[in-house]
């Protein structure tokens, strides 16, 4: 016989241990009770069946004093649920969800949806789906209670919120629109990471405005005459240079047309006459934007809201320089500590307050008037130095994440 | 003339609109979708000036996008 077909007989050997372990079944008999323990059963007198009613009549008294208790157990379950998630790593925004959901008045299931719900409905349905999804990139502990209350939590919120939005205002704003004014962004800075937070975007600050090169002076004669003599892959290098430049569409059909009516000149089959085509079909790929450009938008893409939030609840906080135990502060960390104390004194009095917690105030604001003149080793301290930067993090959240949103 | 604040624009494009993207003397063109109200906030200086820029074609582009054509009768009724 099978092994598959004997399971039923041998299921303390079973190998899908799950099973023993969810329904306490040591072994198989209750698969096999033995014809007497059934005939006994059957042979129960009146008087014997009147104590079973009796003691099922105690059994749902207690059951019913459960269903009593049912409501205060349940939000306990549930804040011990959310207290646990809590207790993960999690980014302050959804710290701040959490905790408007704790603080809620889960007064029974009634008292929950009538009450409760209006004073948090907007900040939570305007962010269900960030909630979820949230909830759904991190591992729950291993109690299946807490999430599936979790899931209980969000599937009524998903009700209650079906109204919430309207088409009308989804068309008028993004989700990422919608978590802007429902969370205002929140800078977490406080003294012990001020100092550095200062150095890290002041740093990024430094490698952003770096990173392009000036544009360089560009002469279409110059240009035309060094990729006439030379081989096919040196005009395509060549070509591929000016990439660094970004020329502007001007210079570029200057540049077509000379090619053009250099063409008409040349002889055909020539090798002049290849390369210029050579180069005119490698000018027409050329993105106008540099790589480095891209490159340096996308790492550096949120970082004058960092650096503003930043400065703004500067003069909230207290600057130290956190040092290994024993060791000393360097005199340029000292010199840099000075910069800054300096720049939150003059905050604390200069008009430097735009709309607190809105995302995108600072989009074009121009630090280096802002920020202190560095040295040229101050400068380069602060590039040599190791700052985790979260310069490219919408908010703080991981960039896989900021795409669903 | 392309200014630095456009090309800042043009570069956090999605790389798929990126390589498609067409800049002329006289024409701009964008395969993707713009939100009018960015476009607004982010070039306001150029988009408020008399001469057209590359950045008021694009405001106007977004205010008014071009429904794809997808039937015969959308080619008889298009504007």
């Amino acid at each position: 016989m099978a092994i598959a077909a004997q399971r039923f007989r041998f299921l303390d050997q079973e190998t899908n241990v799950p099973i023993v372990d969810f329904n306490k079944i040591s072994d198989n008999f209750a698969y096999n009770i033995p014809e007497e323990t059934l005939t006994e059963l059957q042979q129960v007198t009146n008087e014997d069946a009147k104590e079973v009613l009796n003691k099922l009549q105690a059994n749902l008294q207690s059951v019913t004093e459960q269903l009593n208790e049912f409501p205060s157990k349940l939000n306990e379950e549930i804040n011990n649920a959310l207290s646990s998630i809590r207790n993960l790593d999690l980014p302050t925004t959804i710290r701040d969800a959490l905790n408007s959901l704790t603080d809620l008045d889960l007064d029974g299931l009634k008292g929950f949806i009538k009450n409760a719900l209006n004073l948090g409905k907007a900040v939570l349905c305007g962010n269900l789906g960030f909630l979820k999804l949230f909830l759904l990139g991190f591992s729950l502990n291993k109690n299946i209670l807490s999430g599936l209350l979790i899931a209980l939590l969000l599937s009524w919120l998903d009700r209650i919120c079906s109204s919430q939005v309207t088409p009308q205002s989804r068309q008028k704003s993004t989700r990422r629109e919608l978590t802007h004014t429902l969370f205002p962004y929140k800078q977490n800075i406080h003294n012990d990471n001020a100092f550095r937070l200062m150095q890290t975007y002041h740093a990024d600050h430094i490698r952003k405005s770096r990173a392009l090169p000036p544009p360089r002076p560009f002469d279409t004669t110059n240009f035309l005459s060094s990729i006439v003599n030379v081989n096919t892959r040196q005009v395509r290098l060549s070509v591929q240079d000016l990439i660094k430049d970004e020329l502007p569409p001007i210079t570029r059909e200057n540049i077509r047309r000379e090619i053009s009516s250099s063409l008409r000149t040349t002889t055909r089959g020539s090798q002049q006459h290849s390369n210029l085509l050579i180069a005119r079909r490698e000018l027409n790929r050329l993105p106008p934007v540099s790589p480095e450009r891209i490159r340096n938008e996308r790492r550096y893409r949120h970082l004058p809201e960092k650096l503003g939030h930043t400065l703004v609840n500067l003069p909230n906080v207290e600057l130290r320089i956190n040092t290994p135990i024993g060791s000393a502060p360097n005199p340029i960390q000292i010199s840099l500590y000075n910069k800054y104390q300096n720049l939150r004194d003059s905050l604390q009095t200069r008009e430097f307050r735009p709309v607190p917690g809105e995302f995108g105030t600072f989009r074009h604001h121009n630090f280096t008037q802002t920020l202190p003149a560095l040295t040229p080793e101050e400068e380069q301290y602060l590039l040599n130095e190791k700052l985790n930067s979260d310069s490219h993090r919408w908010r703080d959240l991981h960039p896989t994440s900021e795409v669903f949103i | 003339m392309t200014s630095n604040k456009l090309n800042d624009f043009l570069a956090l494009l999605p790389i798929e609109a990126l390589s498609r993207l067409q800049l002329e003397p006289h024409k701009i063109a964008l395969y993707t979708t713009l939100d009018s109200v960015d476009v607004l906030n982010t070039f306001s200086e150029e988009i408020n000036t008399p001469t057209l820029t590359y950045e008021k074609c694009m405001y106007i582009a977004a205010k008014h996008p071009i429904q794809p054509l997808k039937t015969y009768n959308d080619l008889l009724t298009c504007k």
